[in-house]
Parts: structure tokens; C-alpha cells; sequence
């Protein structure tokens, strides 16, 4: 995606832009599964500039998603479901903002949705790495289970993405 | 569910601007206070000094005003020379006092004549008294000048030329201009030195 296409961006980066006036910025927070387990914490926000709210959470996962990681690949590799294989330092997820849950109050990502299982076999990156429309796709489908080849949910570069009902607040 | 909006930071050039501007009144404000404080100080110190070269008031300026203040030519008589003679002597007295130098005993002498004029004013030997007074006035007036003014030569030579104009064996009401020259050139001379 060339930078003139892009619209998402770190929030880091966006120089101009800030975490609007009464909503909670959960950086630095821990991010739990639907257990309650710790995963990891958020490291940083994605956003998209055209819908001006956050889509994404960057979530810097723990040594124990890693290490399940590792047990997981192997099965999976075999199925020849998943053909990626993490690597050291690939430490790094995405989850759709509208999959989670902020607790103000204990400072928390709370996903309901989401297995430690289902943390453990996706496809990570690196620190800051970028990321195509495939990615995204990819980790959509294995977060909402969808097994589907592909069909239930398009490889598609269209603007109503983010709109699913994970990318917004649906109350 | 969650939702995060973001929103574009309020810009930040205003503040820039408004801090120029800020500084910009500040430093027009302490220059402004800084000129208006050295203009004072520059009045006062004008102020002291032109009271020091001017002096509005005293014996010579009084002197020169009255001179100044007779604008009539044939308005001579014989108060009119004994008080310009008086007020002369005073302003004298006064260059001398303020250039420390000693007059009286030629002043002591214009007194005297001075005092024959207003003591009887028919008498017509009165164009001598003047000229005498005159002359002694010119010549204390001119070894003052060459002791402490040097730069006025010309005014002071220009006085000691008036009275010798003033002709002793002629009444003073033939010779108006002539007393009054001698009365103009000494209230110029007297003017510089002040």
C-alpha cells in the first residue's frame, strides 16, 4: 500500500492527531482473553484518518501466547491451514477495536470474543512492521472463526472494511 | 465493544503567533519604557542645562529685558539711562561674580555717575557722565572678555567702539541712538557671556 493510499496509521505517527477528548487512550494497558488471561498489552493504536477513530490495537503479546504459539504451528502447519511460520521477534498482533472491551476502571482490554488458543495461532509481526489487506483479512477470519476459504469474508480493498461490526462501536 | 476517536490536535501556530506577539509587546514595551526613561533623563539634563546657560532670571537677564523691552528710539530720558545704567551695572556685577572676577571698584565709579544723572536731571553736562560710565562699563566688560571669553572679541570690541560713540560735549537727547547702541551692544555682549 503506497503511503498516498494509505489510511491507516499508527496513531504514533500522526503527528497531528490525538486521542479525542473524553474517550480512554488503553496504551500501556493489559489486554485479557476471553478467560481473563493475560495476552500481552497494547503497545499502540491503528487508526484510520478518513474515519478518524481507532480500528486497530497493537498488542505486544507475552511470552506464554509465544511459546503456545510454537505448539500450535506445528499442528496447524501440517493441516496445511496456516502456512506462515513466527518468528523471533515477531511479537506483534492486530485486534479490531470493536472485538474488545476497555475497563476504565482496572485499566483492561477485555476481549469476550477471543481465545488464548486463538491468540497463540495467529500470524504475527514485528514491531511497527507494515501489513496488507491480506493480513488484516486473515487475522478477521481466524479471530471471528470463520473457516470458511475465504468466501464469508472477501480479500477486498474496499473503504467498508473497517465498517464491520468489529472495526466500530455497536452499542 | 469499544470505540476510540481521534481527533486532529488543535494547531498549534496560534500559540506560536501568539507568543511572537507577546514577546514582540515586551520588547516594544521595556524599549519603549528605556527611550521614554533616556528621553526623560535627556529633558532633565537639557533642562538643568539650558537653566544653567539661559538663567531667564537674575541681574542680566533682567538687564537684557529691559533693553530688549525699549523698542521706542526717542524714548531716552533720564530715569530710562539711569536705570539701563544701574541694570547694567548689576548684570555686570553678576558675569563677573560667576567668572570670579573682581569689578567693584569700576562699578563703584559707574554708580557715581549713574547717581549724577538721576540726582539732577537738567543738568547738561549729563552726555559726560554717560560717556564716563559707559567707558569704564566697556572696559571692565572687555578685560572680563579677554580673561574669560576670549571667543567674544568682536562683541566685546564692538561695545568698548559704542561707547566711544557716546560724545561727552554733545546732550544726550541729540545722541539717543548712540546711548542706545551702546545699551544694545553691551545686552548682546552680556547675553553671550550668560
Amino acid at each position: 500500500m503506497s503511503d498516498k493510499e494509505k489510511d491507516l496509521h499508527y496513531l504514533d505517527d500522526m503527528s497531528n492527531y490525538k486521542v479525542a477528548d473524553d474517550y480512554p487512550d488503553p496504551r500501556g494497558w493489559e489486554v485479557k482473553d476471553i478467560d481473563g488471561r493475560t495476552i500481552g498489552k497494547v503497545d499502540g493504536m491503528l487508526a484510520s484518518k478518513s474515519a478518524e477513530r481507532v480500528v486497530y490495537l497493537d498488542v505486544e503479546v507475552d511470552e506464554s501466547i509465544i511459546e503456545k504459539g510454537h505448539e500450535k504451528l506445528s499442528t496447524s502447519a501440517s493441516k496445511g491451514v496456516h502456512e506462515f511460520i513466527n518468528e523471533d521477534g515477531d511479537t506483534h498482533l492486530i485486534v479490531p477495536i470493536g472485538m474488545v472491551r476497555l475497563d476504565d476502571e482496572n485499566e483492561s482490554v477485555l476481549s469476550d470474543q477471543i481465545t488464548h488458543y486463538t491468540f497463540a495461532k495467529a500470524n504475527r509481526r514485528t514491531k511497527g512492521a507494515d501489513f496488507d489487506r491480506h493480513y488484516e483479512v486473515e487475522l478477521y477470519r481466524l479471530y471471528v472463526n470463520d473457516d470458511d476459504e475465504g468466501l464469508a469474508v472477501p480479500l477486498t480493498d474496499d473503504d467498508d472494511f473497517y465498517n464491520r461490526e468489529e472495526f466500530i462501536y455497536a452499542p | 465493544m469499544a470505540e476510540i476517536k481521534i481527533e486532529k490536535k488543535p494547531p498549534v501556530w496560534p500559540w506560536i503567533l501568539l507568543g511572537l506577539l507577546l514577546i514582540g509587546f515586551l520588547v516594544y514595551w521595556f524599549a519603549l519604557r528605556d527611550q521614554d526613561t533616556n528621553d526623560s533623563m535627556a529633558m532633565e539634563e537639557t533642562e538643568t542645562t539650558e537653566m544653567v546657560t539661559t538663567n531667564e532670571t537674575g541681574p542680566i537677564a533682567e538687564y537684557v529685558a529691559f533693553i530688549d523691552n525699549d523698542t521706542e528710539p526717542m524714548g531716552l530720558d533720564h530715569e530710562f539711562t539711569n536705570e539701563a545704567l544701574m541694570k547694567l551695572t548689576a548684570a555686570t556685577q553678576a558675569v563677573a561674580d560667576q567668572n570670579n572676577y573682581d569689578v567693584k571698584a569700576d562699578l563703584d565709579q559707574v554708580k557715581e555717575y549713574a547717581n549724577k544723572i538721576e540726582v539732577d536731571p537738567f543738568e547738561t553736562t549729563h552726555a559726560n557722565s554717560i560717556r564716563k560710565a559707559s567707558e569704564i562699563l566697556a572696559g571692565a566688560l572687555h578685560k572680563m572678555q579677554e580673561a574669560k571669553f576670549p571667543q567674544l572679541a568682536n562683541e566685546a570690541q564692538g561695545v568698548v567702539n559704542a561707547a566711544n560713540k557716546i560724545d561727552p560735549d554733545v546732550l544726550t537727547l541729540d545722541q539717543k541712538s548712540a546711548v542706545k547702541g551702546f545699551f544694545n551692544e553691551t545686552a548682546s555682549l552680556l547675553r553671550r557671556m550668560n
